[in-house]
């Protein structure tokens, strides 16, 4: 193929360098008839010199007439003389004067014009019947008539044999012409020809191409389902075990067998985290994987990651630390499962395979951007996390099988069009920064009344939901609300909500207990207060 | 008032007639469409409106300054009325111009080149100058042809 590429560059090379020999080739031709017809068009010359011998023979006339005394008078002897001169005179200067002289190489026209000088005085000066000078000067321009006679043979001669000449020229020129032309047409087609053919190869390669691509892709598409559906398969009998090895280490009282079991419920617990990874990552590839973009609240990370990764943290005996710094939105709009995900994976990966002793993730957010950066202190000096972090190479001989977790974190980043790096912190620890770009929204505050029977109660509802754009109002004189709290479980439930609903039409209402009747209340967080479903809820009404 | 200027230049010079007898005849102008023959010594003639030209041509070796009398103007002279102008030189060579060549171009009857007047010796009286060097289409040898000097007779048929 790149020998074929190779021809055709030098093929077209060819045909250019060639189409630019002819184009010159043609320009000169060009120039060379434009010669040859400027050359046509000028002046004929052959009259001048036929003219300047008629008027030596009519001078000559004058004279011979004036002698015999018929016609001519020394007038008109003087103008013939006139005359005469005035021919000579056309060879002396002009491009006319110049061909003309080309041709006198026995200088017949200087002898000629001397003879006029010399002769000048005596002509102006003759007088009728003046035969002697007459004589004279008749005698003296005589012997001119056969020089003058060979110039114009000579003049016309050449004259033709020049015009024969440019003709020919003029001829092969377009005879030139012709063949260049010819050429250039042979040429241009063969070249086009080949290069359709060519064209038409490289299409059915890309053709064959694209099948070939088809082919790897379906078949890629396949190995990820097939990958995603086993890993799904095998989580559920991975729960069965988890959840029977948890009944035996409750069961058992053997200190030894104990250990044993709960040494068994990590590995499963490992595994099961290694299964939801490889589903995770055979998802990935997959094209229709969607990344949401939806309103969060910035504290659902803050508050979901220590939730989430506190149990590993202290199986690996280290400290966690997650915080927001700076000026963190309170609602930001992206996915934030997936950035709980690739929070959680990269964090998990640090404590269970880096061997972290402390791991601070800090969100904070700026330009568009939610920056979340995870300062690591490991046990091992000198290592360095680059060849995980770092862009993951097409082998999958390099593919180590820690190195999933942040792999799957690390498409994630990428498929929310953010961006990893690995860095070092001012204190020496590994600092890892995630950043992904994630739009930042104004949340509408909600008005909510809480009508319950106790002052605990109020207070307990109320801080349920602290930290959300929530301004509380007072039930007896509130004109607007949005939400309203109210204890649940006694008979009149659906009089009472239906009350507040004439008198609030768009407010939504919730329940906090066991209503006797369901479908009353818009949601219902039952006691002891299920304080995060409530405020759940309540975030969800902010979106 | 340009087509009149000719016609009152003219009428001057006729008005001075003892001047004009006196004087040798430079050109003949004669219309045979209306029988109209007019004589010119060199005095009427620069009794025209003289025009000067910068041109070059094959009998030159440089730009070179023509003056003399529109030919348009001097054919005016003798009236109005057809096609052709038959131009005569001293020595019976004549030419045939369309009468257009006059009207389209400023064919001057030079009777100078850079100021200095034409003898007979040296296409003198008048030569029939097209102005070659500001029409490119003008240098052709059918327009060389029309540069006939020594001209003492003028035709228009």
């Amino acid at each position: 193929m790149a020998r074929k590429r190779l021809f055709s560059k030098v093929l077209f090379g060819g045909v250019v360098l060639v189409a630019i020999g002819i184009a010159t080739f043609g320009f000169l031709t060009f120039k060379d008839n434009l010669d040859a017809m400027r050359r046509a068009s000028q002046e004929n010359i052959s009259w001048s010199a036929n003219q300047l011998e008629r008027e030596l023979t009519r001078f000559l006339d004058s004279l011979g007439a004036s002698r015999a005394g018929t016609a001519s008078s020394t007038v008109e002897i003087n103008q013939r003389f006139d005359v005469l001169w005035s021919r000579v005179a056309v060879f002396q200067r002009g491009k006319v004067g110049r061909r003309l002289r080309a041709y006198d190489d026995e200088n017949v026209i200087g002898r000629l014009f001397d003879e006029l000088k010399r002769q000048e005085l005596a002509v102006v000066s003759i007088k009728s019947f003046d035969f002697t000078t007459m004589a004279n000067v008749s005698a003296a321009f005589f012997p001119f008539g056969a020089g003058l006679h060979e110039l114009s043979r000579k003049i016309t001669l050449g004259e033709e044999k020049k015009a024969a000449a440019i003709r020919a020229q003029m001829r092969d020129s377009a005879d030139y012409a012709l063949y260049a032309s010819i050429l250039t047409v042979v040429l241009i087609t063969g070249a086009l020809v080949y290069f359709v053919y060519e064209g038409q190869q490289y299409r059915k390669l890309a053709d064959e191409n694209e099948a070939l691509a088809q082919r790897f892709k379906t078949a890629s598409e396949v190995k990820s389902r097939f990958l995603t559906m086993m890993s799904h398969e095998l989580r559920t009998p991975m729960n069965g075990v988890l959840g029977l090895l948890a009944l035996a280490q409750n069961s058992e009282s053997d200190p030894e067998q104990k250990a044993r079991l709960a040494q068994a419920e990590r590995s499963a617990s490992r595994m099961l985290d290694m299964l939801t990874d490889i589903l995770d990552f055979a998802a990935l590839d997959n094209a229709q994987y969607h990344i949401d973009d939806k309103p969060f609240f910035s504290n659902e990370l803050l508050l979901a990651l220590p939730e989430l990764l506190g149990p590993v943290a202290s199986q690996a005996k280290a400290r966690l630390n997650v915080e927001g710094t700076g000026r963190l939105p309170l609602m930001l709009r992206g996915d934030a499962t997936r950035l709980r995900r690739a929070y959680a994976l990269m964090v998990t990966y640090f404590l269970e395979t880096a061997g972290a002793r402390e791991i601070g993730l800090t969100l904070a957010y700026e330009n568009g951007v939610l920056q979340a950066r995870i300062e690591v202190d490991y046990i091992g000096k000198g290592w360095s996390p680059d060849l995980i972090f770092g862009e993951r190479k097409n082998n999958a001989d390099s593919f180590a099988a820690e190195a999933l977790g942040p792999s799957v974190a690390r498409a994630l980043v990428k498929k929310m069009k953010g961006k990893i790096s690995v860095g070092t912190s001012e204190s020496g620890k590994i600092l890892l920064c995630i950043d992904v770009p994630v739009a930042a929204l104004e949340p509408r505050r909600l008005k909510m009344f809480v009508s319950v029977q106790s002052a605990p109660m109020e207070m307990l509802c109320k801080s349920s939901v602290a930290g959300l754009p929530v301004d509380f109002v007072c039930p007896e004189t509130a004109t607007q609300a949005d939400i309203i709290l109210m204890e649940a479980g006694s008979c009149d439930d659906a009089d009472k909500v239906g009350a507040l609903r004439t008198r609030f039409p768009d407010a939504l209402v919730f329940g906090i207990g066991r209503p006797q009747k369901n479908g009353v209340f818009d949601f219902v967080a039952d006691m002891p207060l299920e304080a995060a479903r409530l405020k759940n809820r309540v975030s969800e009404a902010l979106k | 008032m340009n087509r009149l200027t000719p016609i009152l230049a003219l009428a001057v010079a006729l008005c001075l007639p003892r001047l004009a007898m006196a004087q040798d005849t430079m050109l003949t102008v004669t219309n045979t469409v209306t029988g109209t023959e007019v004589i010119l010594s060199e005095a009427e003639l620069m009794a025209f409106p003289q025009v000067t030209i910068h041109t070059e041509n094959e009998f030159v070796d440089q730009m070179t300054a023509f003056s003399g009398p529109l030919g348009r103007d001097v054919l005016a002279a003798a009236g109005e009325g057809g096609s052709t102008v038959v131009l005569t030189a001293v020595n019976d060579y004549a030419v045939e111009v369309p009468i257009e060549d006059f009207t389209k171009y400023d064919v001057v009857f030079a009777m100078s080149a850079d100021g200095e007047k034409f003898s007979r010796r040296d296409k003198g009286p008048i030569w029939v100058v097209y102005p070659m060097s500001e029409h490119a289409e003008l240098q052709d040898p059918v327009y060389n042809a029309r540069l006939i000097w020594q001209l003492v007779k003028v035709e228009i048929k």
